[in-house]
């Protein structure tokens, strides 16, 4: 897969964090609360790659590609998360559209 | 490393450069002046360079000296000394400043020997601005990064 | 670890700060090329990356609590077990090579370059695969 640029594709990983697997045990938690996780491990992302811009900018010792970085990577679980929700929409969309 | 840190330790090289190129001057225009405002002929001068700690550049400059390698080191001139060096001496018996034998007391300046110096320092400081100029570009590539 | 992309980061992430440390110590070389009794000071870049991805000192630790930022250098302590002061005695007793820094100074920002590309890269991969995603 490397070859043809796409690398990276087969380590992406899960995408909020903690093991699917394990949650899947775990019946009282619903795909709501599971949203509800990623929404707020997003946010503390923001967060911190919002720190370190700020840390940057005033000038303390924090060097930009490690503020860079993190804003990269807030962005792209903020499209991740986006995106999931997008489809969760589009879903319930085709729920109520379905003739009873 | 934060850019500021890179650009601080440059920043104290390159000036400390600048403030010997103009010593170096100094020398040069006065290699054969013969008068000072100390009176005499004019003594060359010469700097010393000490390494600084960037983080604490005024206190601590003779504990971080050498002492600490993890610190980022800049550099500062602390002093300015006067080449102990005899004067030259030239038979002179017309010269205004001829003592009663008539030699006239020449500066200890040596132009070949500064302009060796007047070299070595400009070639300091465009090495010391080729390190900024690839940190800057370090740093702006990493800001393209994702873009 | 505080996001789930750091995996497929770490490494490059971890190159990049010791790149830059590595150009750090070229500047203070640099910087102190005719400092009498100066000894140049070198980072060895394998062996300073591998004990900071054993986590050594971790960097990110450091920098992603409030109460570290701008409280001492954390970088340099990472590097302080890898460090090097070049022995023995040139003229003045100062150690450091101009020409040999220089070199160092364009491997070094080459290979810092090629990181921050590949890790853009790995960026754009990853956009791409969530975007694609959307349609």
């Amino acid at each position: 897969m490397d070859d043809i640029g796409i690398k990276g594709i087969e380590a992406v990983p899960e995408p909020f964090g903690s093991t699917p697997v394990k949650r899947a045990s775990k019946i009282d938690q619903g795909f709501g609360d599971m949203l509800k996780q990623a929404v707020e491990r997003v946010n503390e992302m923001q967060h911190e790659a919002g720190r370190l811009e700020d840390a940057v900018v005033k000038g303390e010792n924090v060097s930009i590609h490690q503020a860079v970085i993190a804003g990269e990577k807030a962005g792209l679980s903020f499209k991740l998360l986006m995106q999931v929700r997008n489809k969760m929409i589009e879903a319930y969309q085709e729920v109520i559209r379905m003739q009873v | 490393m934060s850019i500021d840190r890179l650009f601080a330790v440059v920043g104290s090289a390159l000036d400390a450069q600048r403030q010997r190129l103009n010593i170096i001057a100094g020398n040069l225009a006065n290699a054969e002046s013969t008068r000072s405002p100390n009176g005499g002929p004019y003594i060359r001068r010469d700097v010393v360079f000490q390494t600084t700690s960037t983080d604490k550049p005024f206190h601590s400059v003779f504990a971080s000296a050498f002492g600490d390698p993890t610190e980022p080191a800049g550099v500062r001139i602390t002093d300015i000394i006067q080449d102990q060096r005899p004067l030259r001496v030239v038979y002179e018996p017309g010269h205004p400043d001829a003592d009663a034998k008539g030699y006239v007391h020449l500066p200890n300046v040596n132009p070949v020997e500064e302009m060796v110096n007047l070299i070595s320092a400009t070639r300091a400081y465009e090495a010391n601005l080729a390190v900024l100029e690839t940190g800057k570009t370090m740093a702006l590539r990493a800001l393209e990064m994702g873009r | 670890m505080i996001s789930p992309w750091d995996s497929g980061t770490q490494l490059y992430e971890r190159a990049l700060d010791v790149r830059t440390g590595i150009h750090e110590t070229i500047a203070s070389n640099m910087a102190n090329e005719e400092t009498p009794g100066y000894k140049a000071r070198h980072l060895p870049f394998q062996e300073t990356l591998a004990s900071v991805l054993r986590g050594e000192g971790l960097l990110s630790p450091a920098v992603t609590h409030p109460r570290h930022l701008g409280a001492s250098s954390e970088e340099s302590r990472v590097f302080q077990h890898t460090i090097k002061q070049e022995a023995g005695a040139g003229l003045d007793d100062n150690t450091v090579n101009l020409e040999k820094e220089m070199t160092l100074m364009a491997e070094n920002t080459l290979l810092y370059m090629a990181a921050n590309q590949f890790l853009g890269g790995r960026f754009e991969g990853w956009k791409a695969a969530i975007e694609g995603g959307g349609r």
